[in-house]
């Protein structure tokens, strides 16, 4: 069983229906799951998240939370996660549909997770937005950045990626 | 779960409305807030084994006391509340305290007390909807006034109605104390 941190993406520019779609795959996943929400990345559920089913009712229902998302945050809960819980994560995916600059270098993200052994995994939806992002991930060592092709699902990247961190 | 024993947080609204006194919410509305709690602390913790963690907030929200069974260190540290600022931010207070109850083997618990307004942090069903799925049993007690006049409302009607917290709005201080007993169901 894989070990996953899942940010979603709360703004407009990742379709409601979509963010809809993502939670409603994670009911089928078979790893452990801290789920996060929004540019503050706040916790959902984790562990098992046997009740997404609730966390879409609910999601349905919030308005888009927009702003700029994040990712030092999201990399934040996840090591907060691990510190309480004893149980490093091993994996946190960002989704990150049209990325503007963050408030914390996201070099600072990504060093806090390698420092800790988690690998950091960005879905961009919206790469037209990233030039900025393509020039720093270019300069790291080990970078994960994956840009669905045009029309590919985000949903099914996702299950995709996830099924490989599983295996 | 260890047999009937709990772990308590109790989030306290500190924000600047909250220094207002009203009806018999005197001195001030956190004055009397933390008089009770106060007072319903230590029952749990003699009484019950209950330990307790604390948290407060306005625009921000920030945990004061990881859980304890030390009573001392529990009123010390809610005679040190005062009112801090401005904003409310009761979502990103849940989710603080569910934070500290993380690793419990115990009966969780979350008792947020506020005057109900909420306009900075976490929406308040987010909140609500990761302490419930983390099996942290949540009471919010609104008090001041009526309860047309919580600023939340259909929030928490709706939150309620779901089985997700229990919601009770208490308009007097007598009111208040009597929902503290009947929250969690001890």
């Amino acid at each position: 069983m894989a070990d996953i941190a899942l940010l979603l993406d709360s703004t407009r520019s990742f379709p409601r229906e979509e963010r809809l779609d993502v939670m409603d795959a994670l009911r089928n996943i078979n790893a452990r799951l801290l789920v996060l929400y929004g540019i503050r990345a706040y916790p959902l559920c984790e562990n098992n998240c046997k009740i997404i089913g609730n966390l879409i009712n609910i999601i349905s229902l919030i308005p888009d939370i927009d702003g700029p998302p994040e990712p030092y945050r999201a990399v934040k809960e996840a090591v907060e996660y691990s510190i309480q819980y004893n149980y490093i994560l091993d994996n946190i995916i960002l989704i990150w549909s049209a990325p503007r600059k963050p408030l914390v270098d996201l070099r600072i993200a990504f060093n806090l997770a390698e420092a800790l052994g988690m690998r950091l995994y960005l879905v961009i939806t919206k790469p037209h937005s990233a030039r900025w992002l393509i020039k720093i991930i270019n300069n790291l060592a080990d970078k994960r950045i994956i840009i669905p092709r045009k029309g590919q699902n985000v949903r099914k990247v996702i299950e995709k990626l996830v099924n490989e961190l599983i295996q | 779960m260890s047999g009937s024993l709990y772990d308590v947080v109790y989030v306290i609204d500190a924000s600047l409305s909250m220094g207002k006194g009203v009806g018999d919410f005197r001195p001030s509305k956190l004055k009397a807030v933390v008089e009770t709690v106060a007072n319903d602390a230590s029952y749990r913790v003699k009484s019950l084994q209950a330990r307790v963690g604390l948290v407060a907030f306005y625009g921000l929200a920030f945990p004061i006391l990881p859980l304890t069974g030390n009573l001392e260190l529990v009123i010390r540290s809610l005679s040190l509340l005062e009112n801090t600022g401005e904003g409310s931010a009761p979502g990103d207070a849940l989710i603080e305290a569910a934070k500290l109850l993380r690793g419990s083997i115990r009966k969780k618990s979350i008792i947020l007390i506020t005057d109900g307004d909420l306009n900075m942090g976490a929406p308040i069903e987010l909140a609500a909807l990761y302490a419930y799925n983390n099996n942290v049993e949540t009471c919010i007690i609104t008090i001041g006034g009526s309860k047309d006049r919580v600023k939340i409302r259909n929030q928490l009607d709706f939150l309620s109605s779901a089985g997700i917290i229990h919601w009770v709005h208490a308009p007097s201080r007598g009111e208040m104390i009597r929902t503290l007993k009947q929250c969690l169901g001890a």
